[in-house]
């Protein structure tokens, strides 16, 4: 268990120092000169004068050489500080501060929506005696798959929003008006059901229903189910719980996926989150936020990951054994 | 659907193809004289289940979607960009605009045939670069030296835990919208698992015997790749391939969706969207619905296609 957690680690921390490399680069190549372009921010668009921009790129030290201007990069973004924001003039800490309890919510709603559901649906699909049921499930769940994010989106949007309107369509924060609890959860409910089935839902309860289905008719089920214990029993404790290993696993990964998809969702529902300025960020070329967002959303991921590791490793004793779920299932 | 991103699923996957017994599933040297069955290898050892319904069916919509793409100025006689102030907002079914137009009075049905064309483009341009680019990589870490194994397999490790839209969402804005960038991005983020499979197959294969007996037999490395370790690795890496051309389809759509793809000038169906999505509230849901139906159908038929030529692909050995 300890050589498998230290190996996960280590692979955790070499990819955010890789990542922090792509960050620093994406900064650092992108075309324009930074000192300018927070100059013609904070003066309202004028364009700035040479020796200006000259003394502002002295003073942020982007005359130095490149593994200086790395090392001070690292430095302060591990403390929080991601410089200005090229095209409001704030600190990058700030609107991220402002932003990221968002996208948290949303994807946290979201996972739980996705593991709620797959999970449902899965075990449906893999305990019924009914065809057609299962047959359904499983056509529903394929079409799903099928469909990108955004997409799955705009159906919900569709049909709640502008066909049946029993939810909002978006617009959650407007200035000057606190949100309450009342307001949040219908804002919430859209995009975070059109996260959850928007990734990988498909997969998930493929994960679900094949990894159960597998271990309907083991021996360790069929012993415990001739020493006469109890049909909720056997279901809970000797086949479901060692049946969710590959949907676990493949969770961890898959909520990448998630908080990256949380992007586009976000600007469809106009959600107040990461992911909205990310892409206000690209398209105004504002490199300073886009690769705080970056690296912010890249940790977050590495760290799922992560997680997701420990709890496979929690659910199934021989990954805590052998040292790793590579070769734990087939 | 398993268009996959799963690093360790892939990884699993390597090391599946690894633990292969080397001389297992050794076709005869001889194909000729008493030899029981012909020993067929390359893309013909492929055994796509041709009697499924499913599997025509998809293959005769993409097709379809292909055929119109390629025809779409014979098709219609409209230009997809040029407004026209005298039919703007038709619903469907509307005389002379099968599909309608959007409020600027676009014909749809032009402007869906023309983005079919951005969008295809893209998609299968971005899937043979990224085939193309795994395949050599893959290749280079199985056949070249050991550091350059490891530096592929760490960036392929590095760049498959993070978020694919976060990378290309980077890449987009650095080098700015345009066709080029959307291929060059999904390329650039989706080559791992092609490389990862090829390279797996290409040391699999590398072991067992009949590749040993060509080396020996005196060809030389560049003959022994050509004709057995490529052809050996080619159903794996065309199953892969089948699911990237929707992933690069998908992809470019969400992207061009974002405003960070294709120009907004040039139809595709994802910048169809883009427009298209305050209509949703206004009752114009026809702006929508079939560029997105069309998105949908695009990547399920591919799906199906890609899953025929995995499952089919595992009884070639």
């Amino acid at each position: 268990m300890k050589r498998f957690l230290l190996l996960r680690a280590v692979t955790a921390v070499a990819v955010v120092i890789a990542l922090s490399g792509l960050c620093f680069a994406l900064l650092d190549l992108a075309p324009g000169s930074p000192a300018a372009e927070i100059l013609e921010a904070r003066s309202g668009g004028r364009p700035p004068a040479p020796a200006d921009v000259a003394r502002l790129e002295r003073s942020m030290g982007l005359n130095d050489p490149l593994p200086v201007r790395y090392g001070r990069w690292v430095a302060d973004a591990a403390r929080g500080d991601f410089g200005t924001s090229y095209g409001s003039g704030r600190p990058v800490s700030e609107i991220l501060a402002d932003t990221a309890p968002w996208t948290l919510l949303l994807t946290v709603v979201a996972v739980l929506f996705s593991v709620v559901g797959a999970v449902g649906f899965g075990l449906a699909a893999a305990l019924t005696r009914r065809a057609w049921l299962r047959r359904s499930i499983e056509t529903f769940l394929f079409a799903l798959g099928g469909m990108p994010g955004f997409v799955t989106s705009l159906l919900l949007l569709w049909v709640f929003a502008a066909w049946l309107r029993w939810l909002p369509s978006g617009g959650l924060s407007r200035p000057g008006e606190p949100v309450t609890l009342s307001v949040l959860v219908p804002h919430l409910v859209l995009p975070a059901l059109a996260l959850a089935f928007g990734h990988h839902f498909g997969t998930y309860a493929r994960l679900v229903q094949t990894g159960v289905g597998r271990l309907r008719d083991a021996p360790h089920v069929e012993n415990a189910r001739a020493r006469g214990l109890s049909r909720y029993t056997v279901t809970a404790r000797h086949f479901v719980r060692l049946g969710m290993v590959p949907f676990t696993a493949r969770l961890g990964v898959g909520v990448g996926t998630l908080v990256a998809g949380a992007y586009a969702t976000e600007m469809i529902f106009s959600w107040p989150g990461v992911g909205r300025q990310a892409i206000y960020a690209a398209r105004e070329q504002d490199y300073a936020v886009l690769t705080a967002v970056v690296l912010v959303t890249g940790v977050i991921v590495v760290l799922a990951n992560f997680v997701g590791d420990l709890a496979v490793a929690w659910l199934d004793p021989r990954v805590r054994l052998t040292g790793g779920p590579d070769h734990a299932h087939r | 659907m398993p268009i996959a991103d799963g690093g360790r699923a892939l990884r699993k996957a390597a090391a599946e193809a690894e633990d292969q017994d080397p001389g297992a599933g050794a076709p005869p040297l001889s194909g000729g004289g008493g030899a029981p069955a012909p020993v067929t290898r390359g893309l013909l050892a492929m055994r796509i289940p041709v009697r499924r319904p499913g599997v025509w069916a998809a293959g005769a919509v993409l097709l379809a979607l292909a055929l119109a793409a390629v025809c779409a100025p014979l098709l219609t006689p409209y230009d997809p960009i040029a407004t026209d102030t005298a039919a703007t907002g038709l619903a469907p079914g509307s005389p002379g605009h099968p599909f309608g137009t959007d409020p600027l009075g676009r014909d749809l049905l032009a402007r869906l045939l023309y983005g079919g064309r951005t969008s295809l483009l893209v998609g299968l341009t971005a899937a043979a670069i990224t085939v193309g680019a795994g395949v050599l990589l893959g290749g280079i870490a199985a056949a070249g030296p050991r550091w350059l194994d490891e530096l592929i397999a760490r960036a392929a490790d590095v760049l498959l835990s993070l978020p694919m839209l976060v990378v290309v969402l980077a890449l987009a804005a650095v080098i700015g919208p345009s066709l080029g960038t959307v291929v060059l991005a999904v390329a650039a983020t989706s080559w791992m698992s092609v490389a990862l499979v090829a390279r797996a197959e290409l040391v699999g294969q590398r072991e067992r015997l009949y590749v040993r007996a060509a080396y020996a037999l005196g060809l030389s490395r560049g003959q022994v790749l050509r004709r057995h370790l490529l052809p050996g690795a080619l159903p794996p890496i065309a199953s892969i391939a089948a699911f990237e051309v929707g992933h690069a389809v998908l992809t470019e759509s969400t992207l061009s969706f974002l405003g960070l793809g294709v120009p907004p000038n040039r139809p595709s169906w994802g910048n169809l969207l883009t427009e298209a999505q305050a209509h949703l509230l206004t009752g114009e849901w026809y702006t929508v619905a079939f560029p997105a139906a069309c998105v949908v159908v695009t990547i399920l038929a591919v799906n199906v296609l890609a899953s025929a030529v995995a499952r089919g692909e595992g009884r070639a050995w």
